[in-house]
């Protein structure tokens, strides 16, 4: 028969501010982390502090209910921007992405960095651009081809003729456009822990599992969580780009922009709300579950409130090429400031099978040879 | 006088009648207690009956295995080996303590043949090499060629009984069935060979085409945490159940089987008489 204990935990909650309280052993009194008051039993109950009780079923592993989690978000826009002279910007766009290039007026435009389309057409900025900080370059574009070739080399699915001087060439250094997020985040976790036990006599095996509900509860506070707010740059790319050293950022000034290119955004920091909460819940869970003594932990019940307050609009460098092979788009990108790289090669059909034909002849023949010298008496 | 002597003369003309006719007769008889064919279902012609009279003999002599021959119409409902086998035992055939023998049965009812084996013979005829001459009779049988079928069966016992012979005298003998086995062994590790071979090439592949896309996502959110960003106020770890579970340990018991070198096992079975039999064989 699986037990099924249903597990009541109350904890009180501050009259001040409405966060959890936590017992204070010491001072025989409960505390607030989040406004700094203490209470003792007797104001506890004069002001009228409201209990939450919360019920988690701890089961067995066999019928725990799968992981849950829970989201919300509170969000305030607090956008941070600049007020940065934009005379000498020059705006382009993509007939056939439809992206909108921007640039200084000394450095031209000549081909669309995202899709590899070679005409662009100039147009009227729209709108104001008003970024609050850049990250400027830290490498050139030499630095850029050598990691291109360094990302390529050894890769023996690659087509032929992939590192040609004229796709080198193409390696275009771009400002993509950022939020960066502060955010805090209150989790209330709770889950099962298991332990597991075995011995044995002579006859049996034992297990003894032992089964503890596990509650934790706390803020993390995050800031400057980048998300790329840029349309044609795909997420998992910008996301492996970092880390950033932020601590280098310059105010934003259009010359930074001289021999680069640059985006507007094209998403506000509500459209990336889901996407930042997602990015950093595992980090929520992995701190709510750190350093429990437990060999095994599931059911997870985990509903996290996120409170952003700020989000500063930022354009971080990045070297960039899009490569066209077979209908298909392979971006290459390097971090403008740290070198370091991501990207996707194709692969060659051809040099797949022909690779495929190689490993197979030579696992072959050393294992057809070992067949021969183990089987022995080969008749 | 005379009367008498003529008496006499007769008596004695016909005690060498008798004395002629009595080694005839007394082959004659011999020659049922020592008959090893029973065509009842008379496929065979009296040259073939005397001809695996003949065969029957010699591997008698040869090689101490007695060697019956029972063809029938009906085995009144009875399978057909134990029939034989039946037949075998009431009739006191078999050579030596373990009454060594093999009896063929060709069924014509059931069209079923039966190859039936006993003592000694058991251990020479395996079912690797029974199944051998029952293939190598089969197809004798179904095209009515019962006498040639009974040739190569006699032709088989000769030649298996002889190489067992090499086997139990020669220690590095290599026995047509260890042969088999090492060719299937062979060809076995081959196959695998093969398809390890072309599960390393696909997941070689494979792992070169995942190395072309270098993209791995830099953190689960961790590396944005404040410095002092982390704030616990509620840590319990509330004891919740216990539950302690037995599982008996399994007991090995290690069947070692029998069957060496030679030929693998004989599969047998016992007669109404609880003699042990072995042997194989099918429809035809
Ligand atoms: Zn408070
Ligand atoms: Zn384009």
């Amino acid at each position: 028969m699986p037990e099924h204990t249903e597990q009541q935990t109350m904890t009180y909650i501050c009259p001040g501010c409405g966060s959890y309280l936590r017992f204070d052993g010491k001072a025989q009194g409960w505390a607030c982390d989040y406004c700094g008051n203490t209470y003792n039993a007797q104001e506890l109950e004069q002001r009228g502090a409201e209990t939450k009780t919360d019920s988690y079923n701890v089961r067995p592993r066999a019928d725990a209910p799968a992981d849950e989690t829970e989201l919300q978000f509170h969000f305030t826009e607090n956008l941070s921007n600049s007020t940065a002279d934009t005379a000498h910007m020059r705006a382009y766009s993509c007939p056939s992405c439809g992206a909108e290039i921007l640039t200084d007026d000394v450095t031209a435009a000549t081909f669309c960095v995202f899709c590899g389309n070679p005409t662009v057409l100039p147009k009227q900025l729209a709108g104001e651009y008003r970024p609050a900080a850049i990250l400027p370059f830290e490498t050139d574009k030499e630095d850029a081809k050598k990691a291109f070739l360094q990302l390529c080399k050894g890769k023996k699915l690659l087509p032929k003729n992939y590192t040609d001087e004229q796709r080198l060439e193409k390696i275009t250094g771009v400002y993509v456009p950022f939020w960066l997020f502060d955010c805090k985040a209150d989790f209330d976790y709770h889950a099962t822990g298991e332990n597991v036990t075995t011995w044995r006599d002579t006859n049996y095996i034992y297990t003894k599992t032992d089964l503890y509900h596990i509650h934790r509860a706390g803020r993390l506070a995050f800031e400057n969580i980048p998300l790329d707010a840029s349309e044609k740059m795909p997420d998992d790319m910008m996301d492996a780009l970092e880390p950033f050293y932020l601590e280098r950022k310059k105010p934003f000034h259009m010359g930074y922009l001289s021999g680069f290119l640059a985006e507007k955004y094209t998403y506000l920091p509500k459209e990336l709300y889901e996407r930042m909460t997602k990015r950093i819940t595992p980090g929520v869970e992995y701190k709510a579950a750190e350093g429990r003594p437990y060999q095994r932990v599931y059911g997870v019940k985990c509903r996290t409130d996120f409170l952003s307050e700020r989000q500063t609009y930022m354009l971080l460098p990045v070297w960039l090429l899009v490569s066209r092979y077979k209908d298909k788009d392979y971006l290459f990108a390097m971090n403008g400031q740290t070198g370091k790289i991501v990207g996707e090669l194709p692969c060659s059909t051809g040099q797949s099978v022909k690779w495929f034909l190689i490993i197979f002849c030579i696992t072959f023949l050393i294992s057809g040879l070992l067949v021969y010298l183990i089987g022995g008496g080969l008749v | 006088m005379r009367t008498e002597r003529k008496f006499a003369a007769m008596l004695l003309a016909f005690c060498i009648m008798l004395l002629a006719f009595v080694p005839a007769f007394a082959a004659e008889l011999e020659t049922d207690s020592a008959g090893r064919v029973y065509d009842l279902a008379g496929l065979f012609t009296t040259e073939e009956k005397a001809a695996l009279q003949n065969r029957a003999e010699e591997i008698q002599e040869n090689w101490q295995m007695d060697m019956v021959f029972l063809t029938t119409e009906s085995t009144h409902g009875i399978e057909a080996k134990r029939y034989a086998a039946d037949f075998y035992e009431q009739n006191g055939f078999g050579i030596g303590a373990d009454y060594s023998g093999i009896i063929m049965i060709v069924d014509m009812g059931e069209r079923d043949a039966q190859i039936v084996t006993c003592g000694r013979a058991i251990t020479v005829f395996t079912d690797y090499y029974i199944d051998r001459i029952w293939n190598d009779m089969r197809r004798q049988l179904s095209e009515g060629e019962y006498f040639s079928a009974m040739e190569t069966l006699c032709d088989s016992v000769e030649h298996y009984n002889a190489e067992y012979i090499k086997y139990q005298e020669n220690p590095a003998y290599v026995s047509e069935y260890q042969i088999k086995q090492e060719k299937r062994r062979t060809t076995l590790l081959f196959g695998a060979a093969g398809l390890f071979s072309l599960i390393t090439a696909g997941i070689g592949v494979a792992f070169m085409r995942r190395g072309s896309r270098n993209i791995k996502p830099f953190t689960d959110g961790r590396a944005y945490l404040k410095d002092n960003g982390v704030n616990i106020t509620v840590d319990k770890n509330t004891f919740a159940s216990t539950h302690t579970s037995r599982t008996p340990i399994p007991k090995n018991n290690n069947n070692n089987r029998s069957g060496g070198s030679w030929g693998g096992g004989s599969s047998t079975f016992r007669s109404s008489g609880g003699r042990s039999f072995g042997g194989g064989g099918g429809r035809f």
